[in-house]
């Protein structure tokens, strides 16, 4: 029983850090209407990040999340600011199709860029940071999890209020919610997008920061967690940010949990077995088609 | 040339807003051929027009989303047509685009948040949305409804009042009796009045004929991409050939 809750609260660990992965996804669809295949892509980016930060700089794996999200802002920002809006602007008409091309294109550059300069090896934080654990009666926690799971879901929270309450977060919402009304009150639309786009990789940035200490990273290791993030997307329904939040706890649950039952490539099977069932019943994905 | 050509209370108002032969395609289909318009200070100016005349055409290359071939719109003195939609409204036009187009998932209150979005003086903010909840009492009570939750009559109004938190000098109103009832629409009508009176330049585009004119202080009436006839409200309105047309009188 013990090992049943210990895998559930393990669940809801990494579920959180999913959660974000497929958040900032999430953002990205709903207000650009676009899907970015490159953001399993981003993340190995995030991910190597932290990894150089750890070791080249000395710093803890918790500091590199000062570092990381801020640069994966400029790197979300610049590449909107420069690549994606000329593409973007010549297909206002219809759905960007051009942009979807672009990213599949990115994901394999990026893919490709550090498989040549990072190598093929998966490699691993070395710091005591990773290996502390944390007892609490009968359960045995990584400090890492823990410390995973507060982050993401002070992350997420601080990213709905900045929605909710300040004015960018409103123009981000009304530009998702009719682009052409918001620019005709005055917003900037490809000004939000740069924007959206800076934190949608930033909070892309703080979920790699946080997987590190608990994966390894390799130049491949994008592909898994963005095809779980899309997963993840369309089972809380495109669009809602909320959905994809607890969509990520959910898949979490199920990987964690399904392994205590069945070996690991079934759990993957689950997962997928899972998804088209809540699909069949409900193609809107569990949290409806409400963009938010 | 065409200037000495107008009539003499066309030149005796001195021009907010000016159109002038305007061509707009979409693609190779050639929608609005030679517009030319023009709006005064302080005037209530109706376009009226049947079904795809080009009446939101024309509405959408004044807000910058679509672009005029020739000629020029200038407002205040200074050319306007080459500005993107969001530069126009920071000029002064705040535009209620057919159909409302509010943002479905917000509340009413963050949508007229987000009509004040060009200004950045916050006192200024406070007093247009006090004055928006004087005009509409009804969005005041229900503030934190979803916009999508409202009648058609009451996103008008939300509409509207959106508009008019970004303080704008003109106002223009792409159909904003489309689909109401009629006590809404003579509400919103009214409300149209009191804003003009207050200073505001209105624009308005209506197939609501009989009311828009009666209001308007000069209208043109629009056919196939044409500017057709424009004079006094109230002259227009008793012009035979729009009395059959437009009033099937
Ligand atoms: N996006 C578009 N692409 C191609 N043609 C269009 C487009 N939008 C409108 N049109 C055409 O342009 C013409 C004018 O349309 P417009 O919407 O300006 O008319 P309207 O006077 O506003 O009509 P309504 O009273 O029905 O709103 C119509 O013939 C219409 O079919
Ligand atoms: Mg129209």
């Amino acid at each position: 029983m013990s090992i049943l809750i210990q895998s559930f609260l393990n669940g809801i660990c990494s579920g959180s850090i999913y959660g974000l992965i497929a958040l900032s996804l999430s953002l990205l669809f709903g207000v650009m209407k676009i899907i970015n295949f490159a953001h399993g892509a981003f993340l190995m980016m995030a991910m190597y990040f932290t990894l150089w930060i750890c070791r080249y700089l000395g710093l803890h794996p918790q500091l590199t999340l000062l570092i990381v999200p801020p640069s994966m802002f400029a790197v979300g920002y610049l590449t909107q600011r420069f690549l994606i809006k000329s593409i973007y602007e010549k297909e206002t008409a219809r759905e960007p199709i051009g942009v979807l091309i672009f990213t599949t294109g990115l994901w394999i550059f990026l893919d490709s860029l550090f498989l040549l300069f990072a190598g093929p090896d998966a490699q691993v934080i070395k710091h005591g940071y990773v290996n502390q654990t944390l007892v609490l009666g009968d359960f045995i926690f990584s400090y890492t999890q823990i410390f995973g799971l507060l982050f993401s879901v002070l992350v997420g929270f601080a990213f709905f209020l900045f929605l909710k309450k300040t004015k960018t977060g409103r123009a981000i919402r009304a530009t998702g919610q009719d682009r052409e009304a918001a620019s005709v009150i005055g917003v900037n639309s490809y000004r939000i997008y740069d924007i959206s786009f800076g934190i949608g990789m930033a909070i892309l940035g703080a979920a790699g920061a946080l997987l590190l200490p608990l994966y390894s990273v390799y130049p491949f290791v994008g592909d898994v967690f963005g095809m779980r993030a899309f997963v993840i997307v369309v089972l809380g329904g495109m669009g809602s940010l909320s959905g994809a939040f607890w969509g990520g706890l959910i898949i979490g649950l199920i990987e964690s949990v399904g392994a205590q039952f069945l070996p690991a490539t079934f759990t993957e099977a689950l997962i997928l077995i899972i998804f088209l069932i809540i699909l069949y019943f409900k193609p809107s994905g569990l949290f409806g088609l409400e963009s938010e | 040339m065409s200037r000495l050509s107008r009539p003499t209370w066309v030149k005796n108002i001195m021009s907010l807003l000016s159109v002038n032969d305007v061509n707009v395609y979409y693609g190779d289909v050639h929608i609005l051929h030679d517009v030319s318009i023009s709006v005064g200070e302080k005037e209530i100016v109706s376009i009226v027009g049947g079904n795809g005349t080009g009446k939101t055409t024309l509405m959408k290359t004044l807000s910058g989303l679509l672009r005029t071939k020739t000629g020029s719109i200038i407002f205040q003195g200074q050319e306007i047509h080459h500005l993107l939609p969001y530069e126009i409204t920071r000029q002064g036009i705040s535009q209620v685009m057919e159909g409302r187009r509010l943002f479905p998932f917000m509340t009413v209150e963050d949508n007229l948040w987000m009509g004040a979005y060009p200004l950045n003086d916050r006192e200024q903010i406070q007093r247009n949305f006090a004055n928006v909840l004087h005009l509409f009492p009804i969005l005041g009570k229900r503030k934190s409804q979803m916009a999508k939750s409202f009648s058609g009559g009451e996103q008008q109004m939300l509409a509207i009042g959106r508009a008019l938190m970004a303080s704008p000098r003109l106002l223009i109103l792409d159909e904003p009796s489309l689909g109401l009832a009629p006590v809404s629409v003579s509400l919103i009508f009214d409300t149209l009045q009191q804003i003009n009176a207050k200073g505001v330049t209105i624009l308005l585009v209506e197939q609501d004929v009989k009311k828009s004119l009666s209001i308007a202080s000069r209208g043109y009436v629009i056919e196939h991409g044409r500017i057709v006839m424009e004079g006094p409200g109230q002259q227009l309105l008793s012009d035979p050939h729009l009395k059959e047309t437009y009033l099937g009188i």
